[in-house]
C-alpha cells in the first residue's frame, strides 16, 4: 500500500516538474533507466513449489481468497480445480475442510494456522474488524490465533467437523476451536452459550500423548501414541464409542472390541466411525442404518466397536474412508471395496451394497499398459468419495450439486473419473462440498 | 555372431511383429526398404540353398545314351540373384509415423502382418514426448521451417503450462464420452469404463487420454501426450497450439514416440541393430508381449464393444 | 516383344549347326506344301525297328526370355562367365548388354579381352567382379584398350597405380583417351596440380577423372562461395579427400554446416582432417552429442582430453564408445534412444 502511495506521489512530482522535489526524490528511483522496461525480468517460481488445488461451493468463501471477485461476480461454485497462490507464500503441512470452511496449518514460526470460509460458531477465530461485531462468513484465507506457550512450536495436523476444528501442535497438545454443543471441544457444554463471539481456544492434553486427531460430524476422536482411541461429543448414534448414546465432554477412552488393539487410523465424516489397527482389521461402531457395520441383525446403532469381518474376504486393509451412509476400504493390492448405501462407484444401478463389493482397478486407469497403477489412499466426505493412484491422479465420483468433484459439471458421478489437477496430487481433503488438495509438479 | 547358420531356418523365424527405433528425417518407406535390404543381406551371407540340379540326357540317340546329374547353372546365384529379394518379405506398418517423428515404430513382418492388422484394429493408445521451443514461431509449426514471429516467453512458468495441460485433458475426457456416444450418467458409460479405455468409434478423430508436462527449462519444455488417432500433423498443432494459449508462441523441435500399445522404447532397435540377429531376438521378445496384450480379455471384450457398438450406431 | 525377337533369332543363328540340321532334313517349308509328310526312310518302312538315327543334335528351339538365366544351361560362354564369378542377373536390366553378351563367343571373344584384363593387374578372383561392373568392355577394340593404358604409361603412372585404377574403376577402360586428357588437364589448371599430385589424385579416385565436370564446378562454387574454404585449403581437400568432390552439394554443406556452426570448429582443422566431411551426418551429429552430454566433447588440440575430428567418426560404436567416449556401449545406445 505505502508502495502504491508512493509511486503515485512520484509521478505527481513528476508531473509538476518541480526541481526540488526532483532533487529531493532522485535517489529514490523506482526503476533504473537504463534498463528496458519491456525487457525487465519476470520473477521466477521455485523448483520444488507446492501447489494448493480447491474446488466446489464458492459462496461461503471456504475457497478462499479466488481474486476473481466471487461475490460481485456471484459465482456459486467452481467446478473445476483453481490454484491457489496460498500455497506460495505459506508451507502447508496439513489441511481440513471442514462443513463450509478450511483450515490450514503452516510451517512459519509467525502464524501457523490459517483458515477460511464460514465462521458461525468461531470455527476459524474470532475475527472482528468493528469490534464486538464478529465476522460469521471469512472469503479470505486468514491467520488464525492460537495461544501457544512457546513461539517454535509447530502446528502438525488439523481437523474439521461440522462447526468445529482441532488443532495438534508437535507438542503434543490439541486446541479446540468452534462449537462446543454436544461436548466436541473436550470442555463442560454451557447451556446456551454464544459461539459466534467465542474467544477462548480449548486445549486437551492426554495421558499418552496424542498422535492424530479425527472430527466427525459433531464428535472428537483422538488417536494417542500407543494406539488407543479417545473420544468426546455427541453419542446420539453410539458414534463416541462409549457403550451409551449420550453427549459426552471429555475425552474418554473407547474400549471393546478395540481394547489392547494399536489403531493407527480412525475416520468419521458422519456418524459412522471406522478405525484401522496396525494389522489390517478393520473395526467400527456409530450408525448402521445402511449397513456400513455389516450387522446381522436389526440393529442401527453399536454403541460400542465391533470387528468388522473383512480381512477373509478383502484382504489386509491399508485405508479406509466412511461417508454418511457408505464405506470404503482399500487392501495392500491397491484394490478398493465399498459398501452401504448412495453412490458407490459402481455404475448408477448398484445403489446398494451389503456386502463389501470392488471397484474395478480400471476405472483407477489400470489397463495393460499401466499395469502397475494401483490406488494408493482414499477419502471421503458425506456424499461423495476420492482416490489417489501411485501416480498422483485423482479420481471422484459421488453427489456432485456444488461442483465438489472438480468434474467440469454439476452433474453425479456414478463411477470414479480422474480430475485434471495438473499436478501430482499428495493430499486431498474432502468437505462437505468443497474439496482441496496439496500437489506437486509433475517430474 | 550369428547362432544360426541356416537361411532357411532363420527364414522361417522370420514371422511376428518387430519393433524399431525410428530416426527423426527418414520416411517410414525408407525405414522398411533398409530394414528389409539388411535382412535380406544377412540372409543371403548365410548358407543358402544350393543350385538345384538337372538331369542332362547326352550321347549318341544311337546308342545307349548318358544320364547325368549337374547343378543347374539356370538356379545360379550369379546367373537369377540372390536367394532371398526384399520382395520376398512382407512387412507392413502399424501407424504412420510422419517425417520428424522418430521413436518407437511397430512393424509386421510376413505372419506379423495379421499380428499388426489386429493390433490397429483395436485402437491402441500411443504415448508421445513433444519438445518444444518456446518464443518463436515458424511456417510450418517445426524449428526447421521459416521462422515468422520471434517474442518473450520468460513470464510463463510451470503452474501456466499444468493448468493448460489439465484444461486440455479435461476437455478431452468429455469428448471421449462424446466420440464414444455414451452419457457419463448412464449404465452404459460404466460398462463401457469396466471394459477398459473409452475408444472412438471412429479412427479420425485424435483424442488425448492424457498430457502433462514433465520438464519446462525456459525456452524448452517436454510434454507427455497419451494419444489416439494422432498424426504428424496434428501433434505439432498441438505444440503450435500450446505455445499461443501461454500467450506467447511455441514451435516444435523433436516428436518422439515413446510407446505404442505395450510396445515401449526400452524394447526398441536402433537402426545401427537393424540385422538380423537383433530382429529375430526383437521378434522373440515381441511376439511374447502381443501374445500378453492378446491374451487379456479386456482386449477381446474391448473389440467385441466396439463392434456391437458401431453395430448401434449403423442402426 | 522386338526384345525377344531379336534375341531368338540371335539364338538361331549362333546355333548355326543346330539350324543347319533342320534345313538340311527332307521337310523343308516348300516340300510341306506340294507333297504329303514324308517320314524318314526307316522309319516308314518299321515303326518297331531299332532306330538308327542320331537326334541328338536336334533340340527345340530357345524360347524368347526377359533373362539371361533361360540360356545359361545351353550356352557354353555363359557358363564359363558364371565360373569367373559375373553377376548375370545383373545386366538383366539393359538389353543392350544381354544382347552383347549373347552374341560372344568365350574362346573367340572374350579371351583376349580377360587375359588383356588380367594383364593390366587385375588379379583372377577380381575379374568377375570388374566384368559385372563394365561388360562393354568387349565392346571395345583391342587397340583401343591398348592406347588407353599406354597413354596412362605416358603420363608416368607405374604399373601398380594402373593396376590400381582399373581394378578400383572398371568403366576407366572405356573412356577415350581424348576425353581423359581433357579431364586430367581439367583438374591440373583448375587446382593448379603438379604430375605427382595428379596421379596420387587418380589412383585414391579414379572415378573423379569421368565425374560430370557441372557437378564438380558446383562443389568448387560451393566449397567457396558458401564455406569459404580459399585455394589451397581446396587443393588441400581434393589431395586428401578427393570424395567430397563427388559428393551431393546439398549433404557436403549440411554436414560442413553442423561441423563449422554447430560444433564451433574452424576450417583450419576441417582441412587437417577432412575425413569428417565424408562421414554421415548423423553419426557426427549422434557422437558429438552424446560427447556434450558426457562433456568430453572437446576439440581443441592444445587442452586436456582433446578428441580428434578422425577419431571422432572412425571404427564402429563400440570403438567410439571404449577409446573416446569411454562408457559402454548400452549406455550409448540409451542415450541414443532420448535424441532424435
Amino acid at each position: 500500500m505505502s508502495n502504491m502511495l508512493l509511486s503515485q506521489l512520484l509521478r505527481l512530482f513528476n508531473k509538476t516538474n518541480c526541481s526540488v522535489c526532483s532533487k529531493r526524490y532522485s535517489d529514490v528511483k523506482v526503476k533504473s533507466k537504463d534498463v528496458d522496461p519491456f525487457m525487465v525480468p519476470y520473477s521466477n517460481s521455485p523448483k520444488d513449489q507446492q501447489r494448493l488445488y480447491v474446488w466446489g461451493m464458492a459462496e461461503h468463501g471456504a475457497l478462499g481468497d479466488l481474486k476473481i471477485r466471487s461475490r460481485e461476480r456471484n459465482i456459486q461454485f467452481i467446478y473445476r480445480p483453481v490454484r491457489m497462490r496460498f500455497a506460495y507464500s505459506h508451507k502447508i503441512m496439513d489441511l481440513a475442510c471442514g462443513y463450509g470452511f478450511t483450515v490450514y496449518a503452516v510451517d512459519s514460526n509467525q502464524y501457523k494456522l490459517f483458515g477460511c470460509g464460514l465462521n458461525t460458531d468461531s470455527q476459524i477465530g474470532y475475527h472482528d474488524p468493528r469490534k464486538g461485531y464478529p465476522l460469521g462468513l471469512i472469503l479470505a484465507t486468514v491467520p488464525i490465533q492460537l495461544p501457544l506457550e512457546q513461539l517454535n512450536t509447530k502446528v502438525k495436523a488439523v481437523a474439521a467437523g461440522r462447526a468445529h476444528t482441532l488443532v495438534l501442535t508437535n507438542t503434543d497438545d490439541v486446541y479446540a476451536l468452534g462449537s462446543n454443543c454436544y461436548g466436541q471441544c473436550g470442555r463442560p457444554i454451557i447451556e446456551n452459550e454464544d459461539y459466534t463471539k467465542l474467544r477462548n481456544v480449548n486445549s486437551i492434553t492426554l495421558d499418552d500423548g496424542i498422535a492424530k486427531i479425527i472430527c466427525g460430524q459433531d464428535h472428537s476422536l483422538f488417536i494417542t501414541k500407543t494406539g488407543k482411541v479417545y473420544s468426546c461429543g455427541w453419542g446420539a448414534d453410539g458414534q463416541t464409542g462409549l457403550g451409551h448414546y449420550n453427549n459426552e465432554f471429555h475425552p474418554t477412552v473407547i474400549e471393546g472390541d478395540i481394547k489392547g488393539q494399536t489403531i493407527v487410523k480412525v475416520v468419521s465424516s458422519a456418524d459412522c466411525v471406522l478405525a484401522l489397527n496396525d494389522k489390517g482389521e478393520v473395526f467400527g461402531w456409530g450408525n448402521s442404518e445402511y449397513g456400513q457395520l455389516l450387522l446381522n441383525d436389526d440393529k442401527y446403532q453399536v454403541n460400542i466397536p465391533r470387528n468388522l469381518p473383512l480381512k477373509k474376504s478383502i484382504g489386509k486393509i491399508i485405508d479406509i474412508g466412511t461417508t454418511g451412509s457408505a464405506c470404503i476400504v482399500l487392501n495392500d493390492e491397491g484394490v478398493v471395496y465399498v459398501w452401504g448405501f448412495g453412490i458407490l462407484g459402481k455404475g448408477p444401478e448398484i445403489n446398494r451394497s451389503r456386502e463389501p463389493t470392488p471397484i474395478p482397478p480400471i476405472l483407477f486407469g489400470r489397463n495393460q499398459y499401466n499395469t502397475e497403477t494401483k490406488v494408493k489412499s482414499v477419502s471421503c466426505s458425506l456424499f461423495h468419495m476420492a482416490a489417489i493412484t501411485t501416480e498422483g491422479n485423482l479420481y471422484t465420483w459421488g453427489k456432485n450439486k456444488w461442483g465438489q468433484l472438480g468434474l467440469g459439471h454439476t452433474k453425479d458421478q456414478y463411477f470414479p473419473l480422474q480430475v485434471s489437477v495438473g499436478a501430482s496430487v499428495k493430499k486431498v481433503s474432502c468437505g462437505v462440498d468443497h474439496m482441496a488438495a496439496l500437489c506437486k509438479p509433475y517430474q | 555372431m550369428n547362432y544360426l547358420s541356416n537361411s532357411e531356418k532363420a527364414f522361417k523365424l522370420l514371422n511376428g511383429i518387430v519393433c524399431l527405433y525410428k530416426p527423426a528425417g527418414v520416411s517410414l518407406k525408407g525405414c522398411r526398404h533398409s530394414l528389409l535390404l539388411k535382412l535380406c543381406q544377412d540372409l543371403n551371407s548365410m548358407d543358402v540353398r544350393p543350385p538345384e540340379n538337372r538331369v542332362i540326357i547326352s550321347g549318341d540317340t544311337t546308342k545307349s545314351l548318358e544320364v547325368k546329374l549337374e547343378p543347374s547353372y539356370a538356379d545360379n546365384v550369379l546367373v537369377v540373384g540372390p536367394r532371398y529379394q526384399s520382395k520376398d518379405l512382407k512387412c507392413i506398418w502399424t501407424t504412420h509415423l510422419g517425417m520428424r517423428v522418430s521413436g518407437v515404430c511397430v512393424m509386421g513382418l510376413n505372419k506379423g502382418t495379421k499380428m499388426v492388422r489386429h493390433l490397429q484394429e483395436n485402437y491402441p493408445l500411443r504415448t508421445y514426448h513433444l519438445h518444444g521451443q518456446l518464443g518463436i514461431m515458424t511456417k510450418n509449426m517445426h524449428i526447421d521451417g521459416q521462422v515468422v514471429e520471434k517474442g518473450r516467453f520468460d513470464f510463463v512458468k510451470r503452474e501456466n503450462i499444468d493448468k493448460l495441460m489439465s484444461t486440455i485433458q479435461a476437455s478431452n475426457q468429455k469428448k471421449m464420452f462424446h466420440l464414444a456416444k455414451v452419457d457419463t450418467q448412464t449404465q452404459m458409460a460404466y460398462d463401457l469404463a469396466t471394459k477398459g479405455l473409452i475408444r472412438p468409434t471412429s479412427s479420425n478423430e485424435p483424442l488425448i487420454y492424457g498430457i502433462k508436462c514433465i520438464s519446462l527449462e525456459l525456452p524448452n519444455f517436454v510434454i507427455e501426450v497419451n494419444v489416439i488417432n494422432e498424426y504428424e500433423s496434428y501433434l505439432l498443432s498441438l505444440v503450435h497450439e500450446i505455445g499461443l494459449k501461454l500467450r506467447c508462441s511455441a514451435t516444435c523441435t523433436a516428436l518422439r514416440c515413446i510407446r505404442y500399445s505395450s510396445f515401449n522404447i526400452n524394447q526398441a532397435l536402433l537402426m545401427k541393430h537393424w540385422n538380423l540377429q537383433y530382429v529375430l531376438d526383437n521378434i522373440k521378445e515381441c511376439n511374447s508381449s502381443y501374445d500378453k496384450i492378446n491374451h487379456l480379455s479386456a482386449f477381446v471384450a474391448e473389440q467385441s464393444q466396439l463392434e456391437t457398438n458401431q453395430n448401434m450406431t449403423s442402426v | 516383344m522386338i526384345l525377344i525377337k531379336r534375341i531368338l533369332s540371335l539364338r538361331i543363328h549362333k546355333h548355326k549347326v543346330l539350324f543347319r540340321c533342320f534345313c538340311n532334313s527332307v521337310n523343308t517349308l516348300e516340300n510341306i506344301q506340294t507333297s504329303p509328310i514324308q517320314w524318314p526312310k526307316d522309319y516308314v518302312t518299321s515303326p518297331l525297328e531299332t532306330n538308327v538315327t542320331d537326334f541328338s543334335t536336334i533340340s527345340p528351339a530357345l524360347r524368347p526370355t526377359f533373362n539371361l538365366a533361360a540360356y545359361v544351361n545351353d550356352s557354353h560362354s555363359l557358363q564359363q562367365l558364371v565360373k569367373l564369378g559375373v553377376e548375370l542377373y545383373k545386366f538383366d536390366n539393359d538389353p543392350r548388354i544381354m544382347e552383347t553378351i549373347l552374341k560372344l563367343d568365350f574362346e573367340r571373344d572374350m579371351k583376349p579381352y580377360i587375359r588383356f584384363i588380367h594383364d593390366c593387374g587385375v588379379p583372377v578372383e577380381e575379374i568377375g567382379k570388374f566384368l559385372t561392373k563394365n561388360p562393354m568392355i568387349f565392346t571395345e577394340h583391342m587397340d583401343d584398350l591398348i592406347t588407353r593404358i599406354n597413354y596412362l604409361q605416358h603420363k608416368k603412372f607405374d604399373k601398380e597405380m594402373i593396376s590400381t585404377i582399373v581394378r578400383k574403376y572398371p568403366m576407366w577402360l572405356s573412356q577415350s583417351t581424348i576425353d581423359i586428357d581433357k579431364s586430367l588437364g581439367f583438374f591440373q589448371t583448375k587446382f593448379y596440380l603438379s604430375g605427382d599430385n595428379v596421379r596420387n589424385m587418380v589412383t585414391k579416385l579414379p572415378k573423379l577423372i569421368t565425374w560430370p565436370k557441372k557437378s564438380v564446378n558446383l562443389i568448387m562454387f560451393s566449397l567457396n562461395e558458401e564455406m569459404g574454404f580459399n585455394r589451397s585449403e581446396r587443393k588441400r581437400l581434393l589431395l586428401i579427400q578427393p570424395k567430397i568432390y563427388i559428393m551431393s552439394k546439398h549433404h557436403l554443406f549440411e554436414r560442413f554446416n553442423y561441423i563449422h556452426n554447430i560444433m564451433g570448429i574452424n576450417h583450419d582443422r576441417i582441412v587437417l582432417e577432412p575425413q569428417v566431411l565424408t562421414s554421415r551426418l548423423f553419426r557426427i551429429k549422434q557422437r558429438h552429442e552424446y560427447l556434450k552430454y558426457l562433456n568430453r566433447a572437446q576439440y581443441d588440440p592444445t587442452k586436456p582430453n582433446y578428441v580428434s575430428l578422425f577419431n571422432l567418426v572412425k571404427g564402429t560404436d563400440l570403438d567410439f564408445c571404449l577409446n573416446i567416449a569411454k562408457t559402454n556401449t548400452e549406455k550409448f545406445n540409451n542415450y541414443l534412444k532420448t535424441v532424435c
